[in-house]
């Protein structure tokens, strides 16, 4: 991708989708009101500096600060709680928005089809499989089509494991287990970066390995 | 008195220094592998123990000097009062700067060009090993040896010991000179080379030019420091703090540039690892506590005591004590450079890595016990300026009628005096357990590593906000001014940051969402977070409003506040995305984050705080700076700020994790784009020193009230007399304008306030 095609992108992960595509989802109504937003406040401000500027000859504003004087209050309060229960409303709302995908991140019981541990040590991913075996080269094959549940476990450091084109991740925390699921179903097959998104020492960004999503066995 | 002072000073930093240096090291059951030789060879390693311990004797039978070319068999014995069952008792750890070594027999393996023990030569604790010497003889030798005791239980744990030994064995024709010097220290004795000519130079040139003694020149010199360095007046401390801030300010953008170089193309090696790693840490802390909080500090010492009509602050000589922690605190965390690596652990810190378990580099000591010294100077400053703003104010200057510069700066100190101290605590936790081997955060010992993220982010979240808020109250000061009208709104303004204040701290598990927290946990964070959106949307809203009706001068003053009303206004909007759990799952730790924080410090404080200089400095000064230098200073670094990190927004949905020294190649274009961008955005503030220097005693006159502020700093003369103010002022409240209906404040005259106690 050329420069300008990247500065305008806005790649978006696979576990977006599910509430992206709708206008009334969530990515899209954060991505509308920001526009907004920001349309409003820039033209205001844009407006009012124009609008307003000073030029020669004009003579102060009656209520003009004077040094050792506290000015008089300037309030208008009907529009003052206007800004403040539309924001009010605007975030519930956004916040409201956001509470429906979690069900589907934080359930991670609906990874029930495969579980996986996975391993991060200093600085390199091992993962189990359910048969018992294991590879510690960081490079983990699924099957399509199936809901996987990770099951994480840190060695030594805090380490996170994060799949960047699918757009999830988990710290490994030592002495805790924690977990996350996946279902390969949603992403074509093919080979996916894996990342350590918590800085865990030296060779931190070395932290890589790989995902494989293989085709079904005809 | 003062010197015995000056002597313990130099004593604790000495300990600490020699504290940082102590290497760690360790042993495995089947040798050292390749991927940690190189880190055991630097700083060593610890799986087994913290610390070297002395009960551990290593030997290396060598002889008292080595023939070119000849091979010989040295035996390693350790003596260790570790008891042991027959199994895994040991292992070692062997190089040289010369020669070969090599395998005698099964038990020990070469790797890397350094000697281990094998899985078989685990259970022994002395093995035979040969090392052929170098065909020069006139070098000398020098061999490196870690040898650990372990008491067999296969656990790592305190009970085992280590300890490192070095032998040197000269050729026959090697002449024993002084030892090699290491490159940290060529750097430190060349700076003290290079400063003391020029101070040569200098005092030299002064001698010559005025015709006086050395001892007159250096008395003058005396007389020109003395002041700043006994100062106790809130002016000339203030300056100190904007001084050292902004010295800061540029040390850190420096660092910031090393790393942009670094990752300017995927998988440069500009910076080692540990570089980068070290660069970004002393970035973070930097800015954030010797950049930024300093700058703010530095202008509320000058201004509040000025705005509320005090002579000083509440305790002036603790005022001092506040400030020269900070670059006492600043020397601490920086030495961290010249013991083999600056702190690595980046400003957060997180446990277990940071401490102690896994090796970190040696300046990290150094990083916390710094940043302790730099936590108790902010507890003193909050207690200070809380004190003052509640007890000598003058009359008229009631709590509702302060300017809101005054006003961010009182909920900033609050937020201070009840959040850092929390930070302080953890990291003298965390300092005692690098540097006694207690075990607050020790995982191995049980604990849960998650504590230090919830002692870290109670107070670093509180923490942003004392980063934002007086940036808050500068703007609102500097948007007022210049719109020739009062600001719109100021009772809620007031009450906005009072809320802004009381919600920050119960968001901060937003920096936690994907570390396994409480889910319902989660979600009250989440809602709280987004609700800090309603009165910082209430600021913005009225800060626009202001500027209606308005006779508005566009100066640089007043463009560097428009610039971070524009700029804030997006990282507020990003943080709400990064607020939503759905989205801050795949955008957690990446580039957005950076982006959207950079969006708020540097668009919101930086701006912010540009902006007051240029609006106070004809106030300090009694000059105006240069406003054309000034324009073309905002324009260079607003376009320049916004192309260096509006892409890093991108780059974090492309999924770039943030405290990366590489990244992948579909990236590459942004990040040189966001790299080059950076160096025209770092290059621009060259501007803003250049534009102070310069107008410092060549800009021109200022009056009393140059620009037709209201606050009581104005009323005095600029730059105010020593003791602020010839006569306390009174504030005047003017009458209410006909075409407002609100509020009428009846009278012109000052209710009663407290006594001015200075």
């Amino acid at each position: 991708m050329s420069l300008v095609a990247d500065l305008l992108s806005l790649p978006i992960p696979t576990s977006w989708e599910p509430f992206s595509e709708d206008p009334l989802s969530l990515t899209q109504q954060v991505f509308y009101w920001s526009i907004i937003i920001t349309i409003f406040v820039f033209g205001w401000l844009v407006y009012a500096v124009y609008q307003y500027r000073h030029k020669e000859g004009d003579s102060d504003p009656p209520d003009a600060p004077k040094a050792g004087v506290f000015p008089a209050e300037r309030a208008d309060h009907t529009i003052e709680i206007a800004w403040t229960i539309g924001p009010l409303l605007l975030v519930c709302w956004i916040t409201w928005l956001s509470l429906g995908p979690l069900d589907d991140y934080w359930d991670v019981d609906q990874g029930d089809e495969m579980t996986v541990q996975v391993s991060g040590s200093q600085w390199s991913w091992a993962f189990t499989y359910e048969d018992g075996s294991t590879t510690d080269d960081g490079t983990l094959e699924l099957p399509t089509d199936t809901r996987v549940k990770f099951e994480l476990e840190a060695v030594d450091v805090i380490h996170s494991f994060y799949l960047p084109a699918f757009g999830i991740k988990e710290d490994l925390v030592p002495n805790t287990t924690t977990a996350m699921w996946f279902d390969t179903g949603t992403v074509e097959p093919g080979t996916y970066p894996i990342y350590c998104a918590e800085y865990c020492g030296d060779d931190h960004s070395k932290m890589l390995g790989q995902i494989i999503i293989t085709e079904p066995a005809a | 008195m003062k010197l015995r002072n000056a002597a313990l000073m130099f004593a604790i930093v000495a300990l600490l220094v020699g504290a940082s240096l102590v290497p760690n090291a360790t042993s495995r059951s089947t040798g050292i592998d390749s991927g940690l030789g190189s880190a055991v060879a630097a700083n060593g390693c610890n799986c087994h123990n913290a610390d070297a311990s002395s009960g551990v004797a290593l030997n290396l039978t060598t002889p008292a000097n080595f023939t070119a070319g000849e091979t010989y068999t040295f035996t390693i014995t350790m003596e260790s009062s570790v008891a042991t069952d027959g199994e895994n008792q040991g292992g070692f750890f062997l190089s040289t700067t010369q020669g070969a070594l090599a395998s005698a027999d099964d038990s020990t393996q070469l790797i890397d060009g350094y000697l281990t023990h094998t899985a078989a030569g685990n259970d022994q604790r002395s093995w035979n090993v040969s090392w052929t010497a170098p065909s020069d003889d006139t070098r000398i030798a020098d061999f490196t040896l870690y040898g650990n005791s372990v008491n067999g239980n296969g656990a790592s744990d305190s009970s085992d010991q280590w300890n490192r030994a070095t032998f040197a064995v000269p050729g026959t024709n090697a002449v024993v000179g002084p030892e090699e010097i290491s490159e940290s220290r060529k750097v430190f004795y060349l700076s003290l080379v290079v400063i003391g000519t020029l101070a040569a130079v200098v005092v030299g040139n002064r001698m010559v030019s005025t015709e006086q003694s050395v001892e007159q020149v250096f008395g003058e010199l005396w007389g020109y420091l003395k002041p700043w360095l006994t100062a106790t007046d809130h002016k000339q401390i203030g300056l100190l703090y904007i001084g050292t801030g902004l010295f800061f300010f540029l040390v850190a953008g420096f660092l910031a540039l090393l790393m942009r170089i670094q990752l300017m193309e995927p998988n440069n090696d500009f910076l080692t690892n540990t570089q980068y790693n070290s660069s970004f840490t002393m970035h973070g802390t930097t800015m954030v506590f010797m950049a930024g909080m300093p700058i703010i500090f530095g202008f509320a010492n000058y201004l509040v005591p000025l705005q509320i009509g005090a002579r000083d602050l509440a305790f002036p000589r603790l005022n001092a004590l506040s400030f020269w922690l900070l670059p006492t605190g600043a020397l601490v965390v920086y030495a961290g450079f010249f013991t083999g690596g600056a702190g690595d652990v980046a400003w957060t810190g997180y446990v277990p890595y940071s401490s102690g378990d896994h090796a970190t580099s040696p300046g990290t000591d150094l990083w916390a016990a710094g940043q302790i010294m730099l936590g108790a100077s902010s507890t003193l400053t909050a207690i200070n300026f809380l004190t003052m703003i509640m007890r000598m104010r003058a009359p008229g200057v009631t709590l509702m009628r302060m300017p809101l510069f005054t006003w961010s700066i009182t909920v900033a100190v609050f937020l201070l005096l009840l959040a850092i101290p929390v930070f302080t605590v953890a990291l003298i936790l965390l300092f005692a357990d690098r540097t006694f081997g207690s075990l607050y955060f020790s995982v191995e010992a049980g604990a849960d590593p998650i504590l230090w993220q919830h002692l870290f982010w109670y107070f670093g979240h509180p923490e942003v906000y004392i980063l934002i808020l007086p940036a808050f109250g500068v703007i609102s000061d500097v948007v007022a001014t210049f719109a020739r009208r009062p600001i719109f709104g100021y009772t809620s303004m007031v009450y906005a940051m009072a809320s802004i204040g009381l919600i920050s701290y119960v968001v901060y598990a937003h920096h936690m969402f994907t570390a396994g927290t409480d889910p319902l946990f989660r979600f009250f964070v989440m809602l709280t977070t987004m609700l800090v959106a309603v009165p910082t949307g209430v600021k913005i809203f009225n800060w626009l409003a202001t500027l209606m009706g308005g006779s508005i001068t566009t100066n640089t003053a007043m463009l560097f506040s428009l610039g971070a009303i524009a700029t804030f206004t997006i990282g507020g909007i990003t943080g709400i995305v990064v607020a939503s759990i759905p989205m801050d799952i795949h955008l957690h730790d990446t580039y957005f984050v950076v982006a959207h924080f950079h969006y708020v410090l540097i668009g919101g404080t930086l701006f912010g705080f540009f902006s007051g200089i240029y609006y106070w400095f004809p106030k300090v000064t009694g000059r105006f700076m240069d406003e054309k230098l000034g324009l073309a200073h905002f324009l260079t670094s607003f376009f320049g700020f916004h192309a260096a990190f509006y892409p890093m927004h991108i780059l974090g949905m492309m999924g770039m994790p943030r405290r990366y020294a590489t990244y992948d190649a579909s990236m590459a274009e942004l990040n040189e784009f966001v790299s080059y961008s950076a160096f025209f955005f770092g290059a621009a503030q060259l501007l803003l020193v250049w534009n102070i220097l310069r107008s410092w005693n060549g800009g021109e006159k200022a009056g009393a009230d140059p620009w037709g502020g209201w606050s009581l700093e104005w009323t005095t003369s600029s730059p105010p007399p020593h003791n602020s103010f010839t006569e306390i002022p009174t504030l005047q409240v003017a009458e209410p304008s006909v075409d407002e209906e609100d509020e009428p404040t009846s009278v012109s005259t000052p209710t009663t306030a407290e006594e001015s106690t200075s």
